[in-house]
């Protein structure tokens, strides 16, 4: 297991990090998933989407990701017509954004821990509520911000016929 | 230095004991044994006897001595009950029950209600928004004889994450036979 990466989240004017994949819920409601290259094992899910709250509500606005073919994967490519901004109205559910210093590593999933956790509620797509919460108070030489300590990186073998 | 010998001691004797219980129990396996070693196995010289009837035995008896704790271990772990391997966790697999139905719908008022509209026109002006294609793959499964019901329902996956679910169902005969979640949330 290793610490994976996160989504990126447009808040208040600041880009922070989301451990939350609203994306996977999209993808399990439609039951389709584009085959995506797994490049790192940072990151099992083959993307980073970038998100936006505006008017309390979310929207995706991007995706890095690459298809298995090599080609780069883009909003339009998932949803029709959307090219730039799309209302994530099939997520209902809780975003994490960790903020702060780090109190603990963990080197699985979205496992570590940080002084603050920002928690907003999301009905279909409508933010609803939101919460701090303190988890403790690092040490002055934390690490500051979300961070995956180590990964492996996958080298992509060109499998293309030779003739 | 009591407890030393006190050790060895009880190696030996347990030693004995299990020597003793193969010669009684398997001496009807031992004669046929002897008998087919005796037809097949040529004369063998002073040291092949040396080694199989001294030397064998006495390393075993040394080393027995020494890690009959072991031996005692095994034996015990031998007799007790074995549990049967369990059965491959299956991965639980969502289906709604009739006593998630909530009520029956026409497909216009469901197409009515489930329009998503959004002030920046992030999303399709369509029945389930940018779930719409779901839909329609849904409905396509329809027949007369069918009928449309919501349902709402909690759930819990094979890992024991609750979630709150809610969608459509097709439904025979009281039976619901496909369905559509479109609403995946925490538990209530």
């Amino acid at each position: 297991m290793t610490a994976q990466f996160s989504e990126r989240l447009r808040l208040d004017n600041a880009d922070v990090s989301l451990c939350t994949m609203p994306l996977d819920d999209y993808f399990t409601l439609t039951g389709n998933k584009p085959q995506l290259a797994v490049t790192s094992t940072a990151l099992r899910r083959g993307y980073v989407g970038r998100w936006e709250i505006t008017g309390d509500r979310l929207y995706l606005i991007g995706i890095d990701a690459e298809l298995s073919n090599g080609e780069p994967l883009c909003l339009e490519m998932l949803f029709l017509g959307f090219p730039d901004r799309v209302f994530a109205h099939w997520y209902t559910g809780t975003l994490r954004i960790p903020k702060g210093k780090q109190l603990k590593y963990v080197h699985g999933g979205f496992g570590s821990t940080y002084e603050y956790d920002l928690f907003i509620d999301i009905d279909q797509g409508v933010v609803t509520g939101k919460r701090l919460q303190q988890n403790g108070t690092a040490s002055r030489d934390a690490p500051d911000g979300y961070q995956v300590a180590a990964l492996t990186r996958f080298l992509r073998v060109d499998r293309g016929d030779k003739s | 230095m009591n407890y030393l010998a006190s050790y060895w001691i009880i190696g030996f004797v347990l030693l004995g004991a299990i020597r003793l219980h193969h010669h009684f129990r398997d001496r009807a396996t031992n004669q046929w044994l002897a008998h087919l070693q005796g037809k097949r196995t040529p004369p063998r010289s002073r040291m092949d006897r040396l080694i199989r009837d001294w030397m064998g035995p006495l390393a075993i008896l040394l080393l027995s001595a020494f890690v009959w704790p072991v031996m005692v271990a095994i034996w015990v772990k031998d007799k007790m009950p074995r549990r049967e391997p369990e059965d491959e966790c299956e991965e639980k697999v969502f289906s709604v029950m009739p006593k998630d139905l909530v009520r029956r719908w026409t497909r216009e008022e469901i197409e009515a209600q489930e329009i998503i509209t959004d002030p920046l026109s992030a999303v399709p002006p369509l029945p389930f928004g940018h779930l719409h294609i779901v839909w329609l793959r849904f409905t396509e499964q329809m027949t007369d004889t069918n009928e449309l019901w919501s349902f709402v329902t909690n759930w819990e996956d094979s890992w024991g994450e609750k979630s709150h679910r809610v969608g459509y169902a097709i439904v025979r005969e009281g039976d619901p036979i496909k369905f559509i979640v479109t609403k995946n949330g925490p538990s209530q």
